[in-house]
């Protein structure tokens, strides 16, 4: 699970992670690297169904907001979760609107799916193109549905709690989520990785 | 070639072994909750959430400047330590805002001038004096709006509460009194933490001593309290601070040595009303979609306060000839 030259941050746990939050919370600087590491590479790629290549900045701006207020914060883990993807969100939608640029352009998506660094055959290589295989899937679906996954599936959000970010009712959410992984599925049936589960 | 596992380009409509129609709506739920399900999408979801990349996270180093540079808008570093819930803490937090506001939205006719008088009167540490009324007025002020009722007047605004009962801060220790008594009751403790209260515990000599004193207040409130038309906002927020800036900026027509610079109250006040404006945000961060409209709201209090303090120098000026 780590990149060759160990750059890939092991996972670490959702206790070690709330206590993280809490020391963050505080101000302490080691509690927020640690949430940055968890969330940053998931709110990045929910960021890239919204918009496109911008996902870098709009996530890097989202965590300036979060360096800037999250001294005090009083809720827990998935509240913080869903608080920083509020606030992705809302940066997204502010660069798709100043950039009258269409969020998820699918040029751009095809941008991220065909980068995968296929000159590198480690392990590392083969963990980066599987996440961008995923990932071309599902910014394949239509964006209300990538969006609802990528929040419950990837970002980690519960219902309510996705529903809330998208400002939405919970049911249409999950309505959303629901098509988008039945449609993931019909994909995938013609993809590799069913082939590979075959003849494993 | 390692591309033997993963021959993604290839379709094969003819080796679907998963169909949709397996897919119930139980075992999705599963799936999205991070649980498994069929191998395919459980894979899927998994490479999608998986560990991030250094170039993922090239961001890191700035996020954490940004987060070392952080001003600390917790006024109350303490409090988390000694409540249990933060939740509670947070909305105690809100509940004494908004008793406060109230409070002092019903504190009386120039409360702005008289709150500034209070300021410029405070016999003993000034700085401290000036911060902790100008953050209880900051978000109020508006509320002070007959304190000025037609631009002629300013003379008479300025002069009457803020220099015949000058030495007087009954106006704002009659509303702290009973924002304190809100709190109180509210979160015993939390009012004590609050530095709005700071001038409030100070004149009452400690945090025990504040409800008796308090209580000795009781009969002494202002007359200007009746006054107030709470409905009132917004127009005359300019006016109010004309006043303010008045009371502030002229203290030598009232004879009395400025204990306070000129305008020097503006600057604490403007801090506090920004840090202020954070928290807010901060709170409608919490309820996910709001920090834009938050945001806006605080950029626009900053605009007010340049504003007027604009104005207060213009009205300054007009002001011997009136």
């Amino acid at each position: 699970m780590r990149a060759a030259a160990g750059e890939v941050i092991p996972p670490r746990t959702e206790n070690e992670l709330a206590e993280a939050l809490r020391a963050a919370s505080r101000g302490d600087e080691e509690g927020f690297v640690a949430l940055y590491r968890d969330l940053q590479p998931r709110l990045l790629r929910y960021a890239t169904a919204l918009i496109g290549a911008e996902a870098e900045d709009v996530t890097a701006e989202t965590w300036l907001q979060v360096a800037r207020d999250l001294r005090g914060f009083a809720g827990d883990l998935d509240g913080f979760r869903g608080w920083v993807s509020a606030i992705c969100r809302n940066r997204a939608m502010d660069w798709a609107r100043t950039r009258t640029r269409r969020p998820a352009d699918p040029t751009e998506m095809s941008t991220l799916a065909e980068h995968p660094d296929v000159t590198d055959a480690h392990g590392s290589a083969v963990e980066r193109m599987s996440t961008r295989w995923a990932m071309a899937h599902i910014l394949a679906l239509p964006r209300t549905e990538a969006e609802a996954v990528l929040l419950r599936a990837v970002v980690g959000l519960d219902g309510p709690t996705a529903a809330k970010v998208l400002g939405k009712r919970p049911g249409a959410v999950r309505v959303a989520a629901h098509r988008g992984l039945k449609k993931l599925a019909a994909a995938i049936s013609d993809d590799c990785w069913t082939e590979g589960e075959r003849h494993a | 070639m390692r591309n033997g596992s993963r021959g993604c380009d290839a379709g094969r409509p003819e080796m679907r072994t998963s169909t949709p129609d397996r897919l119930t709506a139980a075992t999705i739920e599963q799936l999205l909750d991070g649980g498994s399900g069929p191998a395919g999408l459980t894979l899927l979801l998994a490479a999608a959430a998986g560990p991030g990349t250094a170039s993922e996270l090239a961001g890191e180093a700035a996020a954490v400047a940004a987060f070392v540079d952080a001003p600390r808008t917790n006024p109350l570093p303490s409090a988390p330590v000694r409540r249990p819930s933060m939740l509670s803490t947070a909305l105690s937090k809100i509940l004494a805002a908004k008793a406060l506001a109230a409070v002092v939205l019903l504190a009386g006719a120039g409360g702005g001038v008289a709150l500034a008088a209070n300021a410029s009167h405070a016999p003993s540490s000034p700085t401290d004096e000036t911060s902790a009324t100008s953050g209880t007025t900051a978000d109020p002020e508006p509320a002070a709006d007959d304190a000025d009722p037609a631009p002629g007047s300013h003379g008479s605004a300025a002069g009457g509460p803020g220099s015949t009962s000058g030495p007087s801060p009954e106006p704002s220790i009659a509303g702290l009194c009973t924002a304190w008594a809100a709190g109180a009751t509210d979160n015993p403790g939390k009012a004590a933490a609050n530095p709005a209260f700071r001038s409030l515990v100070e004149a009452a000599g400690s945090e025990e001593d504040v409800a008796g004193f308090c209580s000795g207040q009781e009969g002494t409130d202002p007359p200007g309290r009746s006054a107030t038309a709470p409905g009132h906002t917004g127009d005359a927020l300019h006016d109010a601070d004309d006043a303010d800036d008045e009371a502030a900026g002229e203290p030598g027509s009232r004879g009395t040595p400025p204990t306070a610079a000129p305008g020097k109250p503006d600057h604490p006040a403007g801090r506090a009303t920004r840090s202020g404006a954070v928290e807010d945000a901060d709170h409608s961060d919490d309820d996910s979609d709001d920090d834009e409209g938050s945001e806006d709201g605080s950029r626009g209090g900053n605009d007010h306060a340049e504003e007027a303090r604009q104005g207060g120098g213009a009205s300054g000026d007009r002001r011997p000839a009136g």
